[in-house]
């Protein structure tokens, strides 16, 4: 097919090296290999450079970056980390402004999925330290702070604890209220907020440990907490089966919900994508109950301004979007995932505790088809996401930690593989759910009733501890699929509700459509949870 | 004989060399099935005369194409020809391992042939050939120091040392595992 030409050409070029001396060939076949080089995947349009390099592990093109300016800008394109992200199951959020590191825009997402590798790496390194906490109370309940260090912890003695997790000491201890605390909400910004069995929520200033409110109303006790990002509103869910609504700045209650018919143990908030009709402020409020149901309230809380200027007003109450029919016991556990940017959606998978402590990953490329996929780790992490400074390691290139709270009794300290809080809990919802949701607001959690783990549980009260590891976030078995299509748009929201009832259903927020249900568990789900 | 599933189609290299190609082999390139398509049936079939036909075959020039690199697109084409369509993305997580043995030697060119490979399976929407060709490129990266990879590109290293010492320093994350 070549034409003809050519032949001619190459035939006398034959003949010519045929009279060659030595060093001249060698000459003419340096010369020719260099001219058959090609800086290749400097030349390609970016796009196919990335496909090229897109067959290669991170490590190979971390190698690519360091060949010349042009490889480095290629190697460091973010299409292509991207997708490594995606590949990795690394979260492609924004990382949280805590971390000190500004990333520049055009090499954000290789500095992303460097900061997860090396939290990954920490992780199976074990390079983290552990702070182990000896406490002489159960703990009910847990809540960190994102700056890493500060851990509160709602016990049943009730108080309030706070620790400094750098010099491993208690902070401080409220002793605001009259029973065990069993809930405990810690904003973004000062407050932190907990409710308990004597009725109120209790909110302070986190900065001074000062009560600024303390919220009366409820009937029953509170054991469900959410704070909206701002801190302007407080949500209570509690025994007497209502929600109530309070507005932090005044420490009024703007609005009671009486829609559920048994205890409110499950409170979520989902943050609504802002639109012309409603500018600000939207959120769903999903609850989860013990009447089996789930239900979500849509709230557009532009329209608190309103309600707050004539306070008896009633235009705020906010109506039900959804109530979610499916689970045949208590919803214990709420998580939801949302799209962090309509264009990448690529949470694929969700980690969940159950009931017999195991850390359960469900990869949700195979919901809602196959409802049976799930592997088991024996691990058991509450990631809090939050990450610490530099200083506190010996190196300097350790920043990119992060914090994880193994709740109560942890691996380490088998002996009492129960855990506390869990149990508490458990006790809490057996009760409940004998009494039904008529149960009076002298409800106390039980002593621990016989069970499979009562030999352990059953070790002396006042050597509980809870240890807190500061470690990197629990990494995913890989690979794994985006489940969710690029085309995820605004409009896709899942949410998933855990039950006593041992399942575990996913649903679509706007439509309250059922996606999928796993029945895994052979006992109560206490805790779900979302990366 | 031009039987109804063997169309021929005329195609033209940059250089104005003209390929005679099986329909079925030129559709192996989404670009060209979708122009084909576009254009219809018209009623090549019908024309048994093989001289006749010459001139009522439609001819597609291929500008960004050079003859030799269409003769190598065509043998590729023809080769795998009744490969199944690959509709699902394959997000190139597959690894060297599974190139075959023909498409290994295939891709035994010089890099300038290689890289106007690649070009022209992008140009054509050939997917498995840009596969094929991208993965042949990683591999000549693959397993090599830096060094080694500006040796293997003839790539000159313009990094100031400080500037190197910098993405060196960037890239520790990755050499501690």
């Amino acid at each position: 097919m070549f034409p003809h030409h050519q032949h001619n050409n190459l035939s006398f070029l034959l003949q010519s090296i045929e009279n060659l001396s030595s060093s001249e060939l060698f000459e003419l076949r340096n010369y020719a290999e260099q001219r058959l080089k090609k800086d290749i995947l400097g030349l390609l349009p970016v796009n196919l450079a990335v496909r090229v390099l897109m067959s290669l592990d991170p490590a190979t093109i971390c190698k690519v970056r360091l060949v010349s300016k042009l490889w480095n800008r290629r190697a460091t394109n973010n299409d292509l980390w991207q997708n490594l992200c995606i590949r990795y199951s690394y979260p492609l959020t924004p990382v949280p402004p805590t971390i000190p590191i500004s990333f520049p825009s055009d090499e954000y997402y290789f500095h992303l999925f460097k900061h997860h590798a090396r939290i990954e790496h920490n992780w199976h390194t074990r390079t983290f330290t552990v702070h182990v906490i000896p406490i002489h109370q159960s703990i009910v309940c847990l809540a960190g702070l994102d700056d890493g260090y500060t851990v509160y912890a709602g016990m049943s003695d009730c108080t309030v604890k706070g620790w400094d997790l750098r010099r491993n000491e208690c902070l401080v201890t409220l002793r605001d209220h009259r029973d065990a605390v069993e809930c405990l909400v810690v904003g973004k910004g000062h407050i932190l907020a907990s409710g308990g069995w004597d009725k109120c929520v209790i909110v302070y200033d986190r900065n001074e440990h000062k009560i600024i409110y303390r919220l009366m109303g409820h009937t029953a006790g509170v054991i469900s907490l959410v704070l909206t990002d701002d801190e302007s509103l407080l949500f209570s869910g509690s025994v007497d089966s209502s929600i109530r609504i309070w507005d932090v700045e005044c420490g009024t209650c703007l609005q009671t919900l009486y829609e559920h018919d048994g205890t409110v143990g499950a409170l979520m908030l989902i943050p609504r994508a802002p639109t012309t009709a409603m500018p600000s402020f939207a959120y769903w409020l999903v609850s989860g109950s013990n009447d089996h149901t789930v239900i979500i309230w849509d709230l557009n809380i532009d329209s608190r301004q309103t309600s707050r200027s004539h306070s008896n007003n009633q235009s705020f109450y906010p109506h039900i979007h959804r109530r979610l029919r499916g689970h045949i016991k208590a919803v214990t556990s709420l998580t939801s995932i949302l799209p962090a940017r309509p264009d990448i959606c690529s949470v694929s998978q969700y980690d969940y505790y159950d009931s017999n402590r195991n850390f359960v990953t469900i990869n949700l490329a195979k919901w809602p088809f196959n409802e049976s996929e799930s592997s088991v780790q024996v691990e058991e992490e509450m990631d809090v996401d939050v990450d610490l400074d530099a200083e506190d390691k010996t190196s300097i290139e350790n920043d990119d930690q992060d914090m994880v709270i193994e709740s109560a009794t942890s691996i380490e300290t088998n002996n009492e593989a129960y855990s506390q809080p869990e149990h508490q809990r458990r006790d809490r919802l057996e009760h409940l759910v004998a009494e039904g949701a008529s149960s009076n607001s002298a409800l106390r959690s039980p002593p621990p009733s016989p069970d499979a783990n009562d030999n352990i549980v059953s070790t002396p009260a006042g050597t509980d501890s809870f240890s807190v590891s500061v470690s990197t976030t629990p990494t995913h078995p890989r690979p794994t699929i985006p489940l969710f299509p690029s085309s995820s748009n605004d409009n896709t929201a899942h949410i998933f509700t855990a039950s006593q009832d041992g399942s575990i259903r996913m649903w679509d927020l706007y439509t309250g459509q059922l996606l999928g249900s796993a029945a895994d568990h052979q006992d109560v789900i206490w805790n779900i949870q979302c990366d | 004989m031009a039987g109804a599933d063997q169309k021929m189609i005329r195609l033209t290299s940059s250089e104005g060399t003209e390929f005679l190609v099986e329909r079925a082999v030129v559709e192996k390139s989404v670009l060209l099935k979708n122009m084909l398509e576009d254009v219809g049936e018209s009623d090549l079939g019908t024309i048994a005369n093989l001289t006749l036909l010459f001139f009522f075959i439609p001819a597609i020039p291929l500008a960004n194409v050079t003859g030799p690199i269409l003769t190598k697109v065509i043998e590729y084409c023809t080769h795998h020809r009744d490969d199944p369509v690959v509709t699902q993305e394959d997000d190139g997580r597959k690894s060297s391992a599974d190139i075959d043995d023909w498409d290994k030697e295939f891709c035994k060119v010089d890099q300038g042939t290689l890289f106007e490979l690649i070009l022209a399976a992008n140009y054509l929407d050939i997917k498995p050939l840009l596969d094929l060709t991208c993965k042949t490129v990683a591999n000549m990266i693959r397993g090599k120091t830096p060094e080694e990879i500006r040796k293997t590109f003839n790539i000159e290293n313009d990094f100031t040392p400080e500037e190197e010492a910098q993405v060196k320093k960037e890239n520790e994350w990755c050499e501690e595992r």
